[in-house]
């Protein structure tokens, strides 16, 4: 149970929870408000919805409740939360979230650096841990596998094939990583270009279960350490061992993947020793910081405990026979201490102790593991100690050898030489070639002996550091690895230019034999890797050797920037689809399959959908105008805007025009003569929300739609005739077109039936999403699903239609205001006509760009009871208004004073440019009906000028203003916090509801 | 009779706490209260028959769907149930004929039943559940 002093009170108005609170909570929960309204949370339960909020996953920054906040479903009411982009999951040649129906033998890459068909996990996929793409992160990450599902294909299978020959088999709605984010296979065109991880790995191999290190092995070495008091500590490390399940060590250990990477690092920049010679064992990695977590983490799963990681300030003094070096660095490292451990590594092969003083080779035993574990062994070790990939000049296109060097001294030099070729030998099983092991005296050390620097140089041909950086790869070094990458797709690119310009060439001498006149061989033949020149000379100098890749063709550094454009650090390239090819007869079975990476980001549910609003429209009349007629107004309003329970609207509309309405929004009632163009311009999104997509909602729904398009419905919904009695920003209120005095409508309603029915329909369905994709939820109604799920696409796209059916409608019943007024105002008043200030929702999802530390993000921003609020000068602001912000529509409840404030950058840097909606109810309905009688409420309002149309008088007293907060004092938080600035407040003159 | 359910305190709309002998008695029940939320049950005919027959997942999420059906009809016809004749009812599946007719006055209109606190417990005497309307 929450309590208030849970909460730590960061500003005057913003309270505090934070996210250490409850543990499944991911970011802190904010609550806006005086201390008055703070104390009130606590009497409902919106303060747990706000936690519960705040464990939604992809949630970012903070769950926040404006002042106005009351309890909800799920969501509290005046609840803001954002949510961030997709990550994605890799399978070679495309990255997907799900993997939506991939062909059997597609590959899927496991964490180790293995790839598997997809149909051959059936039996194991419990078990893996693959690696995907956090997107915001950009960076690679390992995420379970949550579901398993083969099935005959439900949609067409295509092949997509890249420029450079990868391959994948999927059906249509595949989603690929593309420009403009995740989209589906069936609408991608060739030419266009999707995110490729381009790491092959190897393939698995299921590894036997001979033993690697024995309790016999473990005796042997100590008995040779000479270890003091060796009976006891002999007995202690074994059985430590035997606890963490690695002893006996067999090939298909789980542990060994991660045993595999530590040797392998440790052979490279790493040491073990034990203290004294003989005491406890000290086992030392060295290299960048975020490499070290990396391998941390990895002893940690052994159940091992490293040190923390150490930084240390080093001068260090080289000296060759050419020159004596002094430099300084800022080395990090970490230890394990434990004998354990160290023995454990040392019996698996790695050398104790100073590595240039003695002999040893690459163990025996590896020569027999499945590649994937050499793999292993030899991305750590190359990560440790295999140079970058670099090319020769700054802005070059051609590689420097890979080189992996060792010193060693004189004396065990013949041991260094065998185990470089050991290397070699274990790298031609991956087609990397070895082009030399040479070597070198450098060093003098302080007692004059002499140090030999041994260097295994790796070829440079294109094919073997493909081989190298592709399937081999770097391990405990990312930068290195995504590098490696890099360079990886830029070979293939290369390569696939030059197989262009040699095909080109041949062409054009096949033409030339064949006739054709060189101009024409020209014309037909020339592209962006070959022109003419090139062509000319094939023809007529002749070739003598392979044609490399010409002049326009980009040096590494400038591919690496434009190839990575936007994907970060993950490893992850653009690549150029050739071709998508339609395969009609395919007919067996396609995989379909999600993963949970615990940053996967939702669309939440349940909440968002009816896009409750506002609209406010300016007259061009005094209150003193208007006085005499009030009471006609009241009664033509009531008439022309139908309100009440089951209310029928004021326009028929047939499916198909339903179908229109719900996908083009207010750019519909302009079709149709409801609407001015001014109207649109001032209504947030333009009155229509892009993405609606009809198909997504039920039949049902649509039922419901069809007969209450342009009603104001029941419940909290009204529509006021209200005087501007306060200005309090004059400028701002002169661009909004409003005046002391001056007569205006607010109109507050929602998407009826249609939207509670897609609610409806979205709550239930999503129901079984949630076991789908193993969301642990604390409360039913806050169901949600992937963003970038087909039933998160899917929620989006009925959302959308709900959110402009709301717009229609709220357009609708402006223009019945419109003809209310014509008719009981023409002849008696100048200027009868209304004009638009704006209209916002107040329930809605949207796509928004947001600054998050830093940051740009892209988010799903929901707001359940709040209203956006974007400060001056940002885009989506109507021009008319830009310089000074967005207007923000604050209705108080019936009867009582409503405001108009104005956005401000605060908005953007404290809740997503969001503010609150309204007042707020405090009481429940039925104390309401108890104590108040609609009859006396009716008169007292009356008495105090108020005129009255409403349909019942138990919905009138349910709405009476002492069942809702004080409006004015949210909207003094809300401009004490500074979110949004007052600028006007309003009278209400008369209202009208159901 | 013990007519099976009672209003509970909430603040922004209606809720009711629900009880039953078995799940049959209280789908009934939980329709029979939310009949008294929209209108007073001895003022509607029963001039309406209508045979309904719906499918969940779970017995919570049918409990919703049921209670959404009926405010579907309502919001549809204008008619409000009252009496309720259980056939088959599983924690999947509830097969049933309900009997009302359009009220003099209908006080309110509900948007729907919701998940919110639903929790179908079962107790010495059979089930009982809260159920929360958004109005």
């Amino acid at each position: 149970m929450v309590q208030k002093s849970d909460f730590r009170r960061v500003d005057k108005h913003i309270w505090e929870l934070p996210k250490d609170f409850r543990d499944d909570m991911r970011v802190p929960a904010r609550l806006f408000g005086d201390a008055e309204l703070f104390n009130a949370a606590f009497r409902d339960r919106t303060v747990e919805q706000l936690v519960n909020t705040a464990t939604l996953p992809g949630i970012v920054k903070y769950a926040m409740a404006m002042p106005d906040f009351h309890q909800g479903y799920g969501f509290p009411i005046g609840g803001v939360a954002a949510m961030r982009r997709d990550t994605g999951v890799i399978s070679p040649g495309g990255v997907g979230y799900d993997i939506n129906c991939l062909s059997g033998e597609s590959r899927v890459l496991h964490e180790h650096g293995y790839t598997v068909p997809i149909a051959q996990l059936e039996d194991k996929w419990e078990r893996v841990q693959l690696r995907c793409q956090d997107f915001n992160a950009e960076r690679e990450a390992g995420t379970p596998v949550v579901r398993y599902f083969r099935q005959k294909p439900n949609a067409p299978v295509y092949r997509l094939v890249t420029e450079t020959g990868e391959e994948v088999i999927a059906t249509a709605d595949h989603p690929f990583w593309t420009l403009d984010g995740m989209r589906p296979l069936g609408e991608l065109w060739p030419g266009e270009l999707v995110a490729l991880y381009p790491f092959e790995g190897v393939e698995y191999e299921e590894p036997g279960d001979e033993v690697v290190v024995s309790e016999a092995d473990v005796e042997r070495f100590l008995e040779g350490m000479d270890k003091g008091e060796r009976g006891n500590a002999a007995s202690q490390i074994k059985a430590q061992l035997r606890r963490h399940g690695l002893l006996p060590l067999r090939m298909n250990s789980p542990a060994m993947p991660y045993l595999l990477k530590l040797l392998g690092y440790v052979l490279g920049d790493g040491n073990i020793h034990f203290v004294g010679g003989s005491g406890k064992g000290v086992t030392w990695f060295y290299g960048e910081r975020e490499d070290l977590e990396a391998i941390r983490r990895d002893v940690e799963a052994l159940g091992f405990t490293p040190s923390q990681v150490y930084s240390r300030h080093r001068e260090h003094r080289l000296t060759t026979l050419y020159d004596t070096y002094e430099f300084e660095q800022e080395e990090t490292s970490f230890k394990v201490v434990g004998s354990a451990f160290a023995v454990l590594l040392a019996v698996m092969g790695a050398p104790v102790g100073a590595k240039a003083t003695q002999d040893f080779r690459v163990p025996p035993w590896l020569f027999k593991a499945p590649r994937w574990q050499q793999r292993l062994f030899l991305a750590a070790l190359f990560g440790a100690e295999l140079s970058a990939p670099a090319t020769f000049e700054a802005y070059g296109t051609n590689f420097y050898t890979p080189v992996l060097s060792m010193n060693k001294r004189d004396g065990f030099v013949e041991s260094g030489r065998a185990f470089l070729t050991d290397l070699g030998d274990l790298l031609a099983g991956f087609g990397v070639e070895v082009k030399t092991i040479s070597r070198r005296s450098e060093q003098v050390n302080q007692d004059g002996s002499r140090s030999i620097r041994l260097r295994l140089v790796l070829s440079s041909r294109p094919e073997s550091l493909i081989n190298l950086w592709g399937r081999v790869g770097f391990e405990y070094n990312r930068k290195r690895r995504c590098l490696g990458l890099v360079a990886v797709q830029y070979l293939k690119e290369k390569q696939r230019v030059v197989v262009e310009r040699r095909t080109a060439a041949e062409t054009a001498r096949v033409l030339q034999a064949a006739g054709v006149p060189a101009v024409q061989v020209y014309a037909d033949l020339t592209t962006g890797h070959v022109n003419w020149r090139f062509l000319e000379r094939s023809l007529y100098e002749g070739r003598k050797t392979s044609p490399r890749v010409d002049a326009s063709f980009p040096d590494f550094e400038t591919y690496r920037v434009e190839a990575t454009a936007g994907l970060g650090e993950s490893g992850m390239v653009w690549a150029r689809i050739s071709r998508i090819e339609p395969l009609d007869d395919f007919d067996a079975d396609v995989y379909d399959f999600t993963v949970a990476h615990p940053d996967h980001n939702f669309i939440a549910n349940g909440f968002v959908v009816s896009n409750c609003g506002v609209r406010l429209l300016g007259t061009h009349l005094e209150q003193g105008d208007v006085a005499p007629y009030l009471e006609d107004l009241t009664t033509a309003l009531y008439r022309a805007c139908p309100s009440g329970v089951g209310g029928k609207g004021r326009v028929r509309v047939s499916g198909r025009e339903l179908d229109e309405l719900v996908t083009q929004g207010a750019k519909w009632a302009l079709k149709r003569g409801l609407a001015l163009p001014e109207d649109l311009a001032h209504t947030e999104e333009g009155g229509c929300l892009p993405g609606a997509d009809p198909r997504q909602v039920s039949a049902r729904a649509k039922e419901r739609g069809r007969p209450q398009v342009g009603s104001l419905g029941a419940g909290n919904h009204f529509l006021e005739i209200e005087v501007v009695e306060e200005i309090y920003d004059p400028e701002v209120a002169e661009v909004f077109g409003l005046w002391e005095g001056q007569v205006v409508v607010q109109i507050h309603c929602g998407s009826r039936g249609f939207g509670h029915q897609v609610c409806d329909d979205y709550v239930k369905r999503l129901q079984s999403v949630v076991h789908k994709y193993n969301i642990q939820l604390p409360d039913r109604e806050l169901v949600c699903a992937p963003i970038d799920s087909p039933e998160g696409r899917a929620y989006y796209g009925a959302m959308a239609c709900a959110v402009n059916y709301a717009f229609v409608n709220r357009q609708v019943l402006a223009m019945g205001v419109r003809e209310a007024f014509e008719q009981v105002l023409a002849g008696k008043v100048k200027d009868f006509n209304l004009f638009q200030i704006y209209d916002v929702a107040h329930n809605i999802a949207k796509f928004e760009e947001h600054d998050v530390d830093g940051r740009r993000m892209r988010l799903c921003v929901h707001r359940k009871g709040a209203t956006r609020a974007f400060p001056p000068g940002h885009p989506e602001v109507p021009e008319g208004y830009r310089d000074v912000g967005q207007p923000v529509l604050v209705p108080g409840s019936m009867g009582t004073a409503s405001y108009v404030l104005v956005g401000t950058q605060k908005a953007m840097d404290l809740t997503f440019g969001s503010t609150c909606h309204g007042a707020g109810r405090v009481m429940s309905r039925r104390k309401a009906l108890k104590k108040i009688r609609g009859s006396e409420l009716r008169h007292e309002l009356e008495e105090q000028g108020l005129v009255i149309r409403a349909g019942s008088m138990k919905g009138l007293a349910e709405e009476a203003p002492a069942a809702y907060k004080d409006v004015s004092r949210v909207v003094e938080v809300v401009h004490g916090v500074g979110m949004a600035r007052k600028v006007a407040r309003l009278r209400p003159l008369a209202v009208i509801k159901g | 009779m013990d007519k099976g359910f009672e209003e509970i305190e909430h603040t922004a709309d209606i809720a009711i706490r629900v009880w039953g002998r078995d799940l049959a008695e209280l789908f009934a029940n939980a329709a029979y209260g939310m009949a008294c939320q929209m209108a007073d049950p001895d003022e509607v005919p029963r001039t309406v028959e209508q045979a309904i027959e719906l499918e969940a997942c779970d017995a919570e999420t049918l409990l919703v769907t049921w209670l959404n059906e009926l405010l579907y009809l309502n919001e549809r016809d204008g008619d409000v149930f009252v009496e309720f004749e259980m056939g088959q009812v599983t924690p999947t599946h509830v097969q049933a004929v309900v009997r009302g007719g359009p009220p003099p006055y209908q006080g309110l209109q509900i948007k729907a039943a919701t998940f919110s606190d639903l929790k179908i417990a079962p107790t010495d005497e059979g089930y009982e559940t809260t159920v929360v309307f958004d109005v």
